[in-house]
């Protein structure tokens, strides 16, 4: 028993020996080449060999330095090689970054979680005007990019330039609304078009065409709305889809107001307290559903993946995120029911003038921050300015010319390849394309189109809504226009949202509220939901009122709406330099 | 041995309590056969429903699995720091039980509250981040076996075992001349068996399910573990809001077709399988005391 | 070989205790001796589970989080206030989590029950059968522990609604999930279905160190059956038992979090929000790290006390505690 212990230790030992000495090495792997000299106007570019880590959603299956042409192509055009840290957002990230910030353990470049203000305090990142000035000569030609920059400087604690945003521009290109009121358009179709001029004709629309399918294919009950357990699902679900319909933005993660986008302003009430609200109007019709049985009670326990395979299913009536029902569009396209489809509700069907069909985020949607453990800042500079530019989004996202797409009449197009693989082959090929390693590390969103090109960051939106389905034919005839663009962006003033805006940062003790607030709303919501009589809901809704002063909600509201009136004077110069782009 | 008559009363009691054990074993084997099942059934089978069989059988959860180039090596460090960590966590958790048995060492009743406290005791993420940092254990080896060696827990089972041991046999040895060593290796060690086995059963399953530590210390990925692995993937493909804007559009025609539950499942049987192959080895070091009962009545 | 290292080591000690502390008697020797062997062990625990401790001092300042210490404000006793200050659920939290654990505690004989069952099945084979298949629960995940349940017990096609309502013995189907007044019920039923086979293994090993000779003897004495077990198998593994009953006393504030994170919504939050799940909502959710040092240090520290207590108590009652 001993004679095998000591073997079994020594054996070990020689183990770690070989673990430490690979681990020493860092996962070094593949040597950079010496890119060709590169001059511009503000400096010379340094192009020599260096590795710098790059920290967030990034890179592949492995962290360490990619072997994919993507990042080959990198490494030959800056001389840079990135040793990839890959961390999924959700759950673990925020106690792995703030791990790596308070033991100063940060990577040369990482995607930041923290407010500005509590990043800038801890002291361990560089102030970037002057390398930006220097080695940002992408940014600094492109209006957005000298937006984005601004818009981070004012939303800095001291005025100085801390982050770097990435992901800037759309996720979607105006052929579905990012969040709407999709809507299963065959159904709508079968009932003749019917008008509908507010919320409340939309559900008995909606009530209709459950009747018309009362059964997915596989036998199950259909509803007309359904959510999942999670904290802001109720809302995400009811509300959300309507208020963005109508051009307003909400405020996370407690809904008490929300941004016009017309004006840049916040609400004039407390949305939740104000009994006429659109939040009323939307729970008061969620609540119908309910008692009418067609609002699945599966709601309030079901997770956010059961919720997903329901709607893929097709068990709902009324979906409100652009990737939710492009899951059963797809599936219906597979299935060869190419005239049946969801399709997003245009603010003109309800008489508004005013919508919110994607999000122009300013500010870039990533920020990455330089840690003041980067050797090499002016590099790393060097690197978030090259991937930047349109360019090297559409290779983040695509892959680089060739492999996912050619250029046909100067447009770039996908090959039939990368039209038809399935997701299991799109993920081995994307190892050696490297298409998506570094889509969340590029200057602009999928959606984005290009000016130059016409066409989107990531070409595959642009060919499908060139290529429209049967069923959007059938929409954009209906509303008498050539595109599914056209007819979200016709009769609207304003149909994409470029606030930004600086909510503040809650003192610890406010934030106490305002999380014990959110636990608070969410059963408040189920109990609205599930009223079985108008008596029921007139106390539920008051006891949600009244119960909100607990949680000293009306001083969160006097907070946030300060802020963002604040806001909408001090972000001028950046809407100025967005505006010149137009 | 005298043997005595089995009464009437004896059977059926005997067969209510097998009655009774036979349906909680049942209730517990439906729920892993049903994901074993599921894990092999396409994602709009799950959706419908499988009880019974696969259905639309296929494989693609387990394959996404291989996608990962260095899957091989994963198993390779998950199965090294099983064996090693558990062997070093049992030796070192049972020499430390031992010593606390005996009433020679000074401070005795102070050191097992020492032990034990630690069981109660922690600052959470930040400071355990930083003492691994500081003392090297970053993308390193050692991070796997070296923190879970002293178990408090561990120690508490193999003490209260080991102070049924009658302290007779103990003085004899002890009078025959031999070192604390001796005795530990050559008498308590081999009497304590059964004990020693619970003990690397939890300690190797808590090893082979560990990858928090992964996560947080390793940025080598020739050190990721199995568990490690198998998180990332199922994150890669989790269907929850902030994730789905964030999903790289693959181009794929048919979305989606690894589902999250599927997934799941599929991640369950690889963890499960080799547990399930090594765990009737150690079973029989463990399961005299109720193998008893066959012969003794 | 083996005496060879032994005398080795045991001649070291000896010399080097005898050089530095010169004469001592046998028993302090010997003592010290015991100490030096037991020392590398006691300073790896040090290291490993006291020194992180140091990391308490974010409990008492506003935590600025990567500032230096130099930086940080002072603030007392702010963050443990901040608890009572009355704000939301902490009284219910509580109430939750001392419930909860209450029922657990109840709850713990059944593993020892079940090894005692287990021993009387006649067939070896099936009880070997028996006690791997009934650890089987222990390796499900929570997060998939709530599949299940789910897709036997959702309203719409749950299957275990849709075979009842078959057989007529429902008019509306069950909604386990969603059910507040049941809920501590059917957590603590989860929790047994889960942990009863794994933590029998301990009690099972437990019986294996029972002297066959005593249940000799007690078939001389013609006792029966169930007097065997009364008298020499249950006394034969309490002190594993009580052991354990007292850790877990200690542990009550501590309920285990996926449970209760992947089973809690809109509709059993009342019921089985956790002190565990609380803290993380309100704490490291929003990056609240001194409140969530705050009421991590507290949570310690009443364990402790918890477990002095339950171990005087056991002391008095039973005349042996654990330590």
């Amino acid at each position: 028993m001993k004679r095998l212990s000591i073997k079994i230790l020594s054996f070990a030992m020689s183990l770690f020996i070989l673990a430490g000495s690979s681990a020493c090495s860092k996962g070094e792997e593949g040597s950079a080449s010496a890119g060709t000299e590169n001059t511009s106007k503000t400096g010379s570019t340094d192009n020599s060999p260096i590795t710098i880590s790059v920290e967030g959603l990034i890179g592949g299956k492995q962290n360490g330095v990619q072997k994919d042409d993507v990042s080959k192509y990198i490494a030959q055009k800056t001389g840079i090689s990135i040793n990839t840290l890959n961390v999924p957002d959700g759950a673990g990230s925020t106690e792995k970054y703030s791990a790596q910030l308070a033991s100063g353990d940060l990577p040369d470049i990482f995607f930041n979680i923290f407010p500005i203000k509590k990043i800038v305090d801890a002291d361990q990142i560089y102030a970037l005007d002057d390398l930006v000035a220097k080695y940002g000569k992408n940014l600094n030609a492109d209006p957005k990019g000298k937006a984005m920059i601004e818009a981070n400087k004012l939303l800095s604690p001291d005025g100085k330039l801390y982050t770097i945003g990435m992901d800037r521009g759309t996720w979607d290109n105006g052929t579905g609304a990012t969040r709407g009121i999709y809507i299963r358009w065959d159904l709508y179709k079968k009932l003749g078009y019917p008008e509908i001029k507010d919320l409340d004709g939309l559900t008995d629309v909606l009530i209709n065409m459950q009747k018309l399918e009362p059964k997915t294919k596989d036998g199950k009950k259909t509803y007309v709305l359904g959510s999942c357990n999670g904290p802001q699902d109720l809302d995400f679900d009811i509300f959300i889809g309507a208020l963005r319909t109508q051009g307003l933005v909400e405020h996370e993660p407690d809904f008490i107001t929300y941004i016009d986008n017309s004006t840049r302003r916040p609400s004039s009430s407390n949305i939740l307290k104000d009994k006429n609200s659109i939040f009323w109007k939307c729970y008061k019709n969620a609540n119908k559903l309910y008692r009418l049985g067609l609002f699945d009670p599966d709601s309030f326990t079901q997770s956010g993946d059961q919720r997903a395979a329901k709607k893929d299913a097709g068990t709902y009536m009324c979906i409100n995120a652009s990737w939710d029902a492009s899951g059963l569009n797809d599936k219906f396209q597979k299935d060869g029911e190419t005239d049946k489809g969801m399709v997003a509700l245009p603010a003109s069907a309800f008489g508004f003038d005013n919508y919110q069909l994607y999000e122009n985020t300013p500010t870039g949607e990533r920020n990455y921050c330089i840690s003041k453990n980067c050797k090499n800042p002016e590099r790393a500079m060097q690197l978030l300015d090259f991937v930047s530019t349109y360019e090297f989004s559409r290779i983040a996202n695509d892959g680089l010319e060739g492999s996912n797409w050619t250029l046909v009449n100067g447009i770039p197009t996908p090959t039939k390849e990368y039209l038809n693989r399935t997701s299991e082959e799109a993920e081995a090929s994307q190892q050696k394309t490297g298409a998506g390693y570094y889509s969340h590390f590029c200057g602009y969103k999928s959606g984005t189109i290009e000016p130059s090109t016409k066409t989107s960051v990531n070409c595959l939106y642009s060919y499908r809504a060139n290529h429209p389905t049967a069923v959007q034919k059938d929409f954009v005839d209906h509303f008498g226009v050539k595109t599914m663009p056209e007819v979200y962006q016709k009769d609207v003033k304003m149909y994409s949202s470029e606030t930004v805006v600086d909510w503040g940062i809650l003192s610890d003790d406010m934030t106490n509220y305002q999380s014990n607030f959110l636990t608070f709303k969410v059963q408040s919501e189920a109990k609205i939901i599930m009223a079985k009589t108008d008596a029921e809901f007139a106390k539920a809704q008051d006891d949600f009122i009244k119960g909100m002063n607990a949680y000293k909600v009306d001083d969160l509201y006097k907070f946030f709406t300060d802020n963002a009136n604040a806001s909408a004077d001090k972000m001028e110069p950046v809407y100025q330099l967005l505006d010149s782009d137009k | 041995m005298i043997k005595r008559k089995v009464s009437a009363k004896d059977h059926l009691l005997s067969g209510v309590n097998l009655f009774i054990l036979i349906l909680f074993t049942f209730i517990c084997f439906y729920p892993l056969y049903f994901i074993f099942i599921n894990a092999f059934s396409s994602g709009d089978a799950i959706t419908r429903g499988v009880y019974f069989i696969p259905q639309e059988f296929t494989t693609i959860y387990f394959r996404s699995l291989l996608l990962y180039p260095n899957l091989l090596n994963a198993i390779f460090i998950s199965t090294m720091r099983t064996v090693i960590g558990t062997t070093l966590s049992v030796l070192a958790s049972t020499f430390v039980a031992y010593m606390v048995t005996r009433k020679d060492l000074p401070f005795r009743k102070g050191i097992y509250h020492y032990i034990v406290f630690t069981m109660y005791l922690s600052a959470g993420l930040i400071p355990w981040y930083i003492l691994m940092k500081s003392i090297g254990l970053k993308n390193n080896f050692l991070l796997y076996v070296l923190p879970g060696m002293i178990s408090a827990w561990n120690i508490v089972l193999v003490k209260t075992y080991i102070e049924s041991i009658p302290p007779s046999l103990e003085e004899s040895a002890e009078i025959d001349g031999a070192g604390i060593i001796t005795i530990f290796f050559k008498l308590i060690i081999p009497l304590s068996i059964p004990v020693i086995a619970c003990i690397t059963v939890f300690g190797a399953v808590g090893q082979w399910n560990s990858w928090t530590d992964n996560f947080y210390l390793v940025s080598n990925p020739k050190l990721d573990t199995l568990q490690y692995l198998l998180y990332k993937c199922m994150q890669s493909h989790m269907t929850n809001v902030q994730n789905s804007f964030q999903q790289q559009d693959l181009g794929a025609s048919a979305k989606n077709q690894i589902t999250a539950t599927g997934l799941q499942d599929a991640m369950t049987v690889v963890t499960v399988l080799p547990i399930l192959v090594v765990y009737p080895f150690m079973q029989r070091y463990f399961v005299k005391g109720i193998m008893l009962g066959a012969v003794k009545g | 070989m083996i005496h060879i290292k032994q005398l080795n080591l045991e001649k070291k000690s000896e010399i080097s205790v005898a050089v530095l502390h010169g004469k001592l008697t046998d028993k302090q020797k010997n003592g010290i001796k015991m100490l030096l062997l037991i020392l590398p062990f006691l300073v790896f625990i040090f290291i490993f589970s006291y020194l992180p401790l140091a990391g308490w001092w974010m409990a008492f300042v506003d935590y600025k989080i990567g500032a230096p210490f130099s930086k940080q404000k002072f603030v007392g006793l702010k963050y443990f206030q901040m608890m009572f200050s009355g704000v939301g659920s902490f009284p219910l939290v509580l109430r939750n989590t001392l419930v909860l654990s209450g029922l657990g505690l109840l709850c713990s004989p059944i593993p020892v029950i079940f090894a005692v069952m287990l021993s009387k099945v006649r067939n070896g084979k099936i009880a070997k059968i028996v006690q791997t298949v009934t650890s089987f629960p222990n390796f499900i995940s929570w997060v998939l522990v709530y599949a299940l349940f789910f897709a036997l017990f959702n309203t719409n096609d749950g299957a275990v609604n849709v075979l009842l309502a078959r057989m007529h013995l429902l008019s509306t189907p069950l909604n386990i999930l969603g059910d507040a007044d049941r809920a501590w019920t059917i957590q603590t039923l989860i929790g047994i279905w889960k942990s009863t086979g794994w933590s029998a293994i301990i009690y099972i090993a437990g019986m294996s160190g029972i002297d066959p000779e005593l249940y000799d003897a007690a078939d001389v004495d013609g006792a029966g059956s169930f007097q065997k077990i009364i008298h020499i198998t249950i006394p034969g593994i309490m002190p594993t038992f009580f052991v354990l009953l007292i850790l877990q006393i200690a542990n009550i504030l501590n309920n285990g979090f996926d449970q209760y994170w992947v089973f809690q919504n809109a509709l059993t939050m009342d019921k089985i929000n956790v002190l565990d799940t609380y803290i993380y909502r309100i704490g490291i959710g929003s990056l609240q790290y001194s409140f969530s040092t705050a009421m991590g240090m507290a949570k310690s520290l009443i364990s402790i006390l918890l477990l002095t207590f339950a171990n005087r108590f056991s002391k008095l009652i039973r005349g042996t505690s654990i330590f």
